[in-house]
């Protein structure tokens, strides 16, 4: 079939949203399906051939954090052409709560629409404020997925209506495959995935930790923006800016354990996904969707959110028991097989095939 | 003066009629779409019928045969029609059959295969009509869309009401239990989170796609230990 997707931020940013829908279009490709992809574009723009650029973004405080999001003349014109030249079967917008492209491709769209909801958003003024615009938009929407409980959640609250839940993908095989730093793991390095200057990342909590452990623990920060390292820690913690996905699942290989501090605002939580897929043991906040991910605690070590002190335990204890790190692993890779792109990819299918099959028995001529 | 009453009482009545026909237009896009959203549903629940029908006969199980024979010409009580259903399956143990058992002969096999694929198709599509059911009421019960008579005299009828079956049978069950188990217990004693009737997905330890149909999305189905060795590290 014919699918178009529509990504609502920036295509060569890093972000789950993007990494997903990226994942999702090379699975349907290799699924033999033909797929093109709608996505705003930043700077350095290297578009794989399925994308097309809908134009450049604005950075838009946003229900707590900062969005680069896209809407204005000349992205309506552009989701306009895409949608006429691409003759889609179905388009499959991701995130359309946002004001972005994605609720343009629901506006302008004629045919089926699936939409996926990835974020937990409290009902917040902001959201509210957009509601009268979104939900006419929506109402084409046949067929909604949430990635997580939480996501769920948060369009039964804002839509009323359900959705079903089909969890993140991950590319188990990319991570697991990965050729590790040389010289690593070596006992006693801590990795950190994510923009260092969004609090709600948690690298705050996770730097205080480091003050608590002992001298020779390193750790490895990954993700763009800023954050100043207090001098006793600038030996120990290296900044290694953003990343490249090959330079990610490396990293995640070398790590002796990854540490997701995060305070809130996830709702799912791929990283600790794709760290147990490159077989590193994980140390995580006590969020739901984290406690999901790691079965309640059996794939990974959980510590109270924001409480460096038991962080700085937890790593400790960790560091000093390979056996544990070993159980973990093996756990940790079993729990992520049902989080593949085979298995993920083929469960969007059926949602395709389910919506399709009620529009083609309803189309004119149809039956 | 006048003349500047009569063009802002035109404007009004023309943002007023802009407003009106727009939605009109949506409550018409809605209506197609709890269409389409019942002709989905109805064709995956003779999906499930179909194969239980044939599996009752080569069992000779007269209570699913019945039931199925009632769930594919049912009309007015289609609801009670695929609860019986569900029920006769579960009680006839049917959903704990291993699918594709290469012994046994292959339609019975292919039978409970496309029993689990429907039971999976059945859920999503029921939930993707209700939710359209769910916009278009919400719709109709806007004062404008009162004032227009939208959907006047087309409240009822299958594609207008809300569908409510328990439609767990199949998907409460591993799509490929690892031992054959024994046959015809009534009730399983095992099941204390068994979802409640409403069928919503009680996710917290089993994601829908345990539960979805035979083999492809049977998250450990693919867990190769040779597979996976590359990703062992020495040394930890």
């Amino acid at each position: 079939m014919r699918i178009g997707l529509v990504c609502p931020y920036v295509w060569d940013l890093p972000g789950g949203v993007q990494a997903h829908v990226r994942d999702l279009a090379e699975t349907l490709l290799g699924l033999g399906h033909e797929v093109s992809v709608l996505t705003p574009v930043g700077d350095d723009a290297a578009l794989p051939d399925y994308c097309v650029d809908a134009g450049r973004p604005v950075p838009v405080p946003y229900n707590g954090s900062v969005a680069r999001l896209l809407l204005g003349p000349v992205s309506a014109g552009r989701t306009r052409r895409w949608l006429r030249q691409g003759g889609f079967d179905l388009i499959h917008v991701h995130e359309p709560v946002a004001p972005s492209v994605a609720l343009l491709a629901c506006y302008f769209a004629d045919g089926p629409v699936v939409a996926t909801f990835h974020t937990a958003n409290p009902r917040s003024r902001a959201m509210t404020t957009f509601e009268p615009f979104f939900v006419p938009a929506l109402e084409k929407v046949r067929g909604r997925i949430a990635v997580s409980e939480a996501a769920r959640r948060t369009t039964v609250e804002h839509l009323g209506g359900d959705a079903v839940l089909i969890p993140n993908g991950v590319a188990v095989a990319r991570y697991a495959r990965a050729m590790p730093f040389p010289g690593h793991p070596d006992g006693r390095t801590l990795v950190f995935l994510g923009r260092a200057d969004e609090p709600r990342k948690g690298l705050a909590v996770l730097l205080e930790a480091m003050s608590l452990l002992p001298p020779d623990v390193r750790l490895l920060v990954a993700g763009p923006g800023e954050v100043s390292l207090p001098p006793s820690l600038s030996a120990r913690v290296e900044l290694l800016g953003r990343v490249s996905e090959q330079d990610k699942a490396a990293l995640l290989r070398s790590a002796d354990i990854y540490v997701a501090p995060n305070t809130g605002g996830e709702s799912f939580g791929i990283v600790l996904l794709e760290a147990m897929a490159a077989g590193a043991p994980v140390i995580a906040s006590d969020l739901d969707a984290f406690r999901r991910v790691l079965a309640g605690g059996h794939a990974g070590v959980l510590f109270p959110t924001g409480d460096a002190p038991a962080l700085a335990a937890a790593a400790a204890a960790l560091l000093s028991d390979p056996s544990r790190r070993g159980a973990l692993q093996a756990r940790g890779r079993q729990e992520v097989q049902r989080y593949d792109w085979t298995t993920v990819g083929a469960a969007i299918v059926q949602v395709y095939e389910t919506v399709l099959e009620g529009a083609a028995l309803t189309a004119p001529g149809g039956r | 003066m006048s003349t500047l009453i009569v063009l802002l009482a035109a404007v009004a009545v023309a943002v007023i009629a802009a407003y009106l026909a727009w939605l009109a237009g949506r409550h018409e896009r809605l209506a197609a779409r709890a269409d389409a959203g019942w002709a989905a549903l109805d064709a995956q629940l003779v999906r499930r019928a179909a194969p239980a029908r044939l599996l009752a006969a080569q069992r000779a199980n007269a209570q699913v045969a019945a039931c199925a024979e009632r769930a594919l010409s049912a009309h007015a009580d289609r609801e009670e029609a695929e609860n019986a259903l569900g029920r006769a399956l579960r009680q006839a143990g049917f959903d704990r059959l291993p699918p594709d058992q290469p012994a046994s002969t292959g339609t019975l096999g292919a039978a409970v295969t496309d029993l689990h694929a429907a039971a999976a198709r059945v859920r999503l599509s029921r939930q993707f009509f209700n939710d359209a059911v769910r916009d278009l009421r919400a719709l109709r019960r806007r004062p404008a869309a009162r004032l227009l008579r939208l959907g006047h005299g087309d409240d009822t009828g299958p594609t207008r009401t809300y569908f409510e079956i328990d439609d767990t049978v199949f998907l409460d069950q591993p799509a490929q239990p690892v031992q054959p188990e024994p046959p015809a217990q009534p009730e399983q004693p095992e099941q204390p989170e068994q979802p409640d009737v409403a069928g919503r997905p009680d996710a917290a330890d089993r994601p829908d796609l345990a539960r979805t149909p035979a083999g492809q999305l049977d998250p450990r189905a693919g867990l190769d230990p040779a597979r996976l060795g590359g990703a062992s590290r020495a040394g930890s």
